[in-house]
């Protein structure tokens, strides 16, 4: 930016220097040709002041072409004036001068011949029949005496015209063609050279400053490139942690589902275990109660000797406790039969359920009387006989009557009572004990399922009661629920049987 | 003549109380506590009915009650089969290898009784 502004300043000084040179010299030639009119013609009062005009007259012309050229102070138009007033100061000097033997015509001719080079070849003709037009009309005056013979001048000598002529020509060639020409043409280079490198250096300088922003924007691309790229290793360098991390944790997880799988294999196994060793307990402990039993029986029934009525009590009672210990084996075997998924035997005669239900409340009568329960038990007299396994719907009654016997606090009432639903009999037993939360309402049928600690000594002690009745009730193809308001509401167990067993 | 009730059965209390029941019906009665020796003694012995136990070491009573169906000489004993398994399956066993009846364990005098009864009449 510096350099271009020192480069114009440069340039415009050598302009104005070639200008003024230009005017200078324009000006001494014109001085010089007036000094040399007065050196070959003498001081006479015409004279001077004819070549004074021719002079100024040159001298016009050379600041007309350097002024028009220029477009300086003088429009193109005014150029016609100039060009005009040449015309007129020439035509008077080949007038005055002797016409067609005049030097001036040599003059006029050379203005032509400059007019055609500077203005073109239009300008040039027009000028050339101009003078041709005067000298014609000049000519014919002089025959028909309007005007007088133009060598009045005196001292006017044809060979000194001559040499006047080419010193004329050779100042004229040099003040007005040749020099102002070539230092136009100089001037005109430079300008353009000027321009030409002002535009260079503008162009240089906007492509410099476009390189430069170019540049800074490619210096902001490449940091945006960086960052960018820093960005993309670090998100890579993320993402390879996360593979890693998820690497692991899958890893982990496989592992870990192996081992679950290996816990499951275990588990499999240990409650095969469990369930066979339930069943062989439940054998084994088979073995012992059978003489126990025997005998017990055999005591009682007198076949061994009469026994005294202390005896007959305590061995009755032994024979009571074996017979649940049985119940509990049972339950035990029952229990390892569904674990392994075996269905239950059942083994159906017709049964009524009337007779069924009565034998369980009067065996259950002093257990509830105890209790100070009131025990109900309502169940039409033409509630039909049904096909069933008798030990088993004894087993389920006995359970649910003796859990709501347990569950309810004394003074309190069961009501067994049996109806007709839908083709299927429907017995429900209520009571008006704890009660049941909802949550817990199909629970209490799982396997091992205790409400609470309290219902350790319910159905064998070992929750498996329930799961029993509800094994019963579907094996004859019933259903059992159990139904409750919530705790300390009562419960409701009901199961359904259909009749054709 | 008394008849004669062999009891092949390796609990010795149970065998006992089996003896005792028995013998206070007035049957005469010898016990074998493994089936080998059961074996042995149902050839030599020629009891009327033999009670048999199923789980027994060395030799289950169903494979006692299949060698003594096999040999000619006991192959007409009635054989009744007294164990703690009382699966149906294991009932059907039980008549496969030829017992005549089934009697789950533990059981009730009367019971035993009345099958030793019903089948020694026939």
């Amino acid at each position: 930016m510096k350099e271009a502004a020192e480069k114009i300043t440069r340039e415009e000084k050598i302009e104005t220097l070639l200008r003024s040179v230009q005017i200078t010299y324009a000006m001494v030639s014109g001085a010089l040709l007036l000094l040399a009119v007065f050196v070959f013609f003498g001081f006479n009062v015409l004279l001077p002041v004819f070549w004074g005009i021719l002079a100024a007259a040159f001298c016009f012309a050379t600041l007309e072409y350097y002024l028009i050229r220029k477009e300086w102070l003088i429009n193109a138009s005014y150029g016609f004036l100039f060009t005009a007033f040449t015309f007129a100061l020439i035509a008077i000097g080949i007038y005055y001068s002797g016409m067609e033997t005049s030097p001036f015509i040599w003059v006029a001719l050379f203005a032509v011949v400059l007019e055609v080079f500077y203005y073109g070849r239009g300008r040039g003709l027009v000028l050339g029949i101009a003078y041709c037009v005067f000298l014609w009309v000049g000519f014919l005056a002089e025959q028909f005496g309007v005007v007088p013979h133009f060598q009045f001048i005196r001292g006017f000598d044809p060979h000194r015209q001559i040499g006047l002529l080419v010193i004329l020509l050779s100042g004229y060639t040099a003040a007005f063609l040749i020099i102002p020409t070539t230092l136009g043409i100089l001037l005109e280079r430079l300008r353009k050279e000027r321009t030409h490198a002002l535009a260079m250096g503008e162009e240089q300088e906007k492509a410099y400053r476009m390189s430069l922003s170019i540049m800074e924007d490619l210096e902001a691309a490449r940091r945006e490139l960086e960052s960018r790229i820093k960005d993309v290793e670090d998100s890579r360098r993320a993402t390879l942690h996360l593979l890693s991390d998820v690497e692991r944790s899958r890893e982990e997880s496989v592992k870990r589902a192996e081992e679950i799988a290996r816990l499951y294999e275990d588990l499999k196994v240990v409650d095969r275990m469990r369930t066979e060793f339930l069943a062989v307990i439940s054998h084994e402990l088979r073995t012992p109660m059978t003489p126990i039993k025997g005998y017990t029986s055999m005591l009682l029934s007198g076949t061994m000797g009469k026994l005294t009525p202390a005896q007959e009590r305590a061995v009755g009672i032994i024979q009571k406790q074996n017979e649940h210990l049985q119940d509990l084996i049972d339950s035990v075997l029952e229990v390892s039969r569904m674990v392994r998924g075996r269905r239950m035997e059942l083994s159906k005669e017709p049964v009524s359920m009337r007779v069924l239900l009565s034998d369980l409340v009067d065996a259950l009568a002093l257990q509830a009387e105890t209790r100070d329960i009131r025990l109900v038990f309502s169940i039409p007299d033409d509630f039909p006989t049904l096909l069933a396994d008798l030990t088993k719907l004894r087993r389920l009654l006995t359970n649910l009557i003796g859990n709501a016997i347990k569950f309810t606090p004394k003074g309190g009432s069961v009501e067994i009572s049996g109806k007709l639903r839908d083709g299927d009999i429907l017995i429900q037993v209520a009571d008006n004990g704890i009660g049941i939360a909802k949550e817990n309402l199909e629970k209490v049928f799982d396997r091992f399922y205790q409400v609470d600690g309290s219902y350790t000594r319910a159905a064998g002690g070992v929750g498996l009661g329930l799961a029993i009745a509800k094994e019963i009730v579907t094996a004859h193809g019933g259903k059992i629920w159990a139904e409750s308001e919530g705790l300390g509401k009562g419960a409701r167990f009901c199961f359904t049987l259909p009749l054709g067993g | 003549m008394a008849k004669k009730v062999l009891v092949i059965e390796d609990y010795h209390a149970t065998a006992e109380m089996l003896t005792n029941i028995l013998e206070l019906k007035g049957y005469e009665v010898a016990v074998a506590y493994d089936g080998e020796r059961g074996l042995k003694k149902a050839a030599s012995w020629k009891p009327d009915l033999i009670l048999l136990d199923v789980m027994m070491p060395e030799m289950s009573g169903l494979e006692v009650c299949r060698k003594l169906k096999d040999d000619p000489k006991t192959a007409k004993i009635p054989v009744v089969i007294v164990s703690v398994r009382v699966a149906e399956e294991d009932t059907r066993k039980g008549k496969e290898a030829g017992a005549v009846d089934y009697l789950p364990k533990p059981f009730d005098p009367p019971d035993l009784i009345s099958k030793v009864e019903k089948i020694l009449k026939a």
